[in-house]
């Protein structure tokens, strides 16, 4: 009985530890930055940093479900940008549909490899990863390309809280209260006993990876209207940037029922708001990475479910 | 019932810290320190920078009236009652040695004579971290910017950015070279300009001093198209190779890490066996230079030589090898970025140096050439020391417009044109 107490007090710990490392982060830089973590202008630069990574994210929840890495995000990310730039020349409107298919096209490819010819995720996506840093230089003519400058204006805050609302209202309802979400949960805590029930296990894992194609070639038409420029180093960071807010939010690698939505937000509002604190507060870029480096071992150290993690899918 | 707790803990919190910003009177002026040494340092420079903010926007409303009204009449204002202010680099203050020259230089010489501190935020050299940079440190309350930007594109986008926030804003080691943007950003009181090399110029002297040593045959490792450096220095070796009769062979883009240009370098190697030389043009990876001397020497064929622009570190062993033959570039990597620095304080302090031209400025910094191993022993004396002194003071004091209303554009650019290590 003791034991089992122990057990619910430890498990809910590593549940409130990525609470408690945002509210530590909102606390210490709001107070020592004189409060100008809040004021509207950084809030305004929050939104722009945590946008990739909260919509990326979103997308990464479904694959993390389902114990899936997908190391090809930020290269996908680029092409789906010098599609869409390429097709923004022939028509400005074309731009999001292009970047959108781009996606999901690159990312349906990726997971078919991986479910019909049993590669696991880890090796497919990190070949495609190699493949797109080819191809994106292809598509781009070697060359950094321009977008039309109209489509500048088309980046607005109604437009930024419409993309994060909606990513984040329809991956808390898929993941959390969706078959979808709870089928996906059940395959990553045991595969072999979701395809015992029936459920298909390759469409699944399949509709997963498009899903991450839509939101990545999302955020690559993003990145174009942002910032008017498509070239082969767009996206570079948003692998890491992901990865790091999901396992901030306690995300288990591993999959499994323990993978909560709530945890994207968590993590990418963790994140954004560590960087946007240090820079309020002037470290320089050393001391960023030393801080950023032993808050992620801390909270990964707590929050990590250990006993769940096996190997990478 | 946890949860609920959680949430109720979580949302004072929040009021705390929101209640702790309100009460910070200047807290939207305020800037960051230059010296992230220690919490207290910051915290210190952050409430400097928060008293200077009012007084930083004042000037800021000054300038603006002297772009409209095309007037100096704030140019013989005093040194001592100067604003403290800050400016932001995209550049980490630590590492290479044009780094460390410009950091010192900002931060020891630069610093007490024009009350600026300087805060260095590295970035990715994209245009995503372009403007993540300007964003960051327009909230963290600098009151000047200078970068080098990775594409013209993203200049509209950081132009609107810097003229809501009323942030000065200059461009380093680049130009901009579309007609549109150039005139957009020239129309914003905030643009304080740019300085940079004659790059066309540069790529056309190497082309020319491969052709006066009969190279025929060359490979290049260059930047991707685009990158206005790069365009520019490659159309300058284009006109050259055609006065010269010199055939590209072959060429490497936008390569990334080091061991791209080793591979880079063998695959010329390997593909012509009658290569003559390898242009290091431009890239991001440092050493470039260093790295294509090696790959030669350990490929045996020492009868290609290396010419490159920018001179690297370890010149005078490099120029011993006997395979780099040819280097250009300015008198110093960090020049170009210094002046920059010295433009912006002359902005944000309210007497820009281009005065009636206000946010038209724009420099040169005249090319360097070495050719043998003196040359760049003397160059590595100078260009190897990291406390290495641009300006000495007296000299500064004169460039700051403040002291000497007569320092102008004109004057700035003849002080570059004759300017030696």
């Amino acid at each position: 009985m003791e034991k089992m107490k122990a057990n619910t007090t430890k498990v809910d710990f590593q549940k409130i530890f990525p609470f408690l490392g945002l509210a530590a982060v909102l606390i210490f830089f709001g107070a020592f930055s004189g409060g100008r973590l809040f004021t509207a202008q950084n809030l305004k630069a929050v939104l722009n940093d945590g946008l990739y990574i909260i919509v990326g994210a979103s997308g990464y929840a479904f694959l993390f479900a389902m114990g899936i890495l997908d190391f090809s995000i930020g290269a996908n990310m680029a092409v789906s940008c010098a599609v869409a730039c390429l097709a923004a020349k022939i028509n400005p409107w074309l731009a999001l549909p292009a970047a959108l298919l781009t996606g999901m096209l690159i990312s349906g490819i990726l997971g078919l490899v991986h479910v019909k010819a049993h590669v696991d995720a880890f090796i497919t996506t990190l070949a495609g990863q190699f493949i797109l840093n080819g191809l994106v230089l292809i598509v781009l003519d070697n060359s950094v390309q321009q977008a039309p400058l109209e489509m500048l204006k088309w980046y607005t805050l109604p437009l930024k809280l419409v993309i994060l609302i909606g990513c984040m209202v329809a991956g808390y309802l898929m993941l959390e209260h969706g078959v979808y979400g709870k089928t996906g949960k059940l395959i990553g805590s045991c595969p072999e006993a979701a395809r015992q029930t029936g459920i298909n296990v390759g469409r699944h894992k399949l509709a997963a990876f498009v899903i991450m194609g839509a939101l990545v070639g999302l955020l690559g038409f993003v990145s174009l209207i942002r910032t008017g420029t498509a070239s082969s180093k767009t996206g570079s960071t948003l692998m890491m940037n992901v990865l790091n807010a999901a396992l901030l939010g306690g995300l288990p690698m591993s999959g499994g029922p323990t993978t909560k939505f709530r945890g994207v937000i968590v993590g990418s509002l963790t994140m954004a708001f560590l960087t946007s604190g240090m820079t309020l507060m002037g470290y320089n870029v050393n001391t960023q990475q030393i801080v950023k480096g032993l808050i992620f071992l801390i909270a990964i150290s707590i929050s990590f479910d250990r006993k769940n993690m096996k190997v990478i899918k | 019932m946890k949860r609920r707790f959680l949430a109720a803990v979580m949302t004072a919190m929040l009021t705390v810290g929101l209640l702790a910003g309100c009460g910070d009177a200047g807290g939207s002026g305020g800037s960051t320190g230059g010296d992230a040494g220690g919490d207290a340092n910051a915290a210190d420079a952050g409430n400097d920078a928060a008293d200077a903010g009012s007084a930083g926007d004042d000037t800021g409303a000054d300038t603006e009236s002297d772009a409209t009204g095309a007037g100096t009449g704030s140019d013989s204002a005093a040194a001592a009652d100067l604003n403290e202010i800050t400016i932001a680099v995209p550049f980490a203050d630590s590492g290479v040695m044009f780094m460390n020259q410009m950091s010192y230089n900002l931060n020891e010489k630069l610093g007490p004579v024009a009350k600026v501190k300087t805060v260095y935020q590295a970035s990715t050299f994209d245009a995503d971290g372009c403007l993540t940079f300007v964003e960051s440190e327009i909230a963290a309350g600098v009151d000047g910017l200078m970068f080098c930007p990775p594409s013209d594109s993203v200049l509209p986008t950081i132009c609107s950015l810097c003229d809501e926030a009323g942030v000065y804003w200059a461009i380093s080691m680049r130009s901009i070279n579309d007609e549109e943007i150039k005139a957009m950003c020239e129309a914003s009181p905030y643009y304080v300009g740019n300085c940079y090399e004659d790059e066309e110029n540069t790529g056309y002297l190497v082309g020319k001093y491969l052709g006066e040593s009969d190279a025929k045959k060359i490979a290049i490792i260059t930047t991707t198209k685009g990158d206005t450096t790069g365009d520019a220095r490659e159309a300058g070796l284009a006109r050259a190779c055609e006065e010269f009769d010199i055939e590209i062979v072959g060429e490497a883009r936008g390569l990334a890490q080091a061991s791209d240009v080793t591979n880079a370098v063998e695959s010329f190697l390997s593909a012509n066996a009658d290569l003559d030389a390898v242009f290091c043009v431009g890239t991001t990876v440092t050493g470039v230079q260093e790295i294509s001397v090696k790959a030669v020497q350990d490929s045996g064929r020492e009868d290609v030589k290396v010419v490159c622009i920018d001179h690297p570190e370890g010149i005078t062993a490099l120029f011993e090898t006997g395979i780099l033959t040819y280097s250009v570039g300015t008198p110093s990597f960090a020049l170009d970025m210094y002046v920059c620095g010295i433009k912006l304080v002359n902005a944000v302090q309210g007497t820009p140096i281009s005065g009636s031209l206000e946010g038209k400025s724009t420099n040169f910094v005249d090319m360097a050439e070495i050719r043998t191993v003196e040359e760049a022993k003397a160059y590595e004396e100078a260009g190897s020391n990291p406390e290495y002194v641009f300006f000495e003071e007296d000299e500064l004091q004169q460039m700051m417009r403040w002291n000497n209303p007569d320092f102008d554009e004109n004057a700035l650019q003849e002080l570059l044109s004759n300017y030696e290590l």
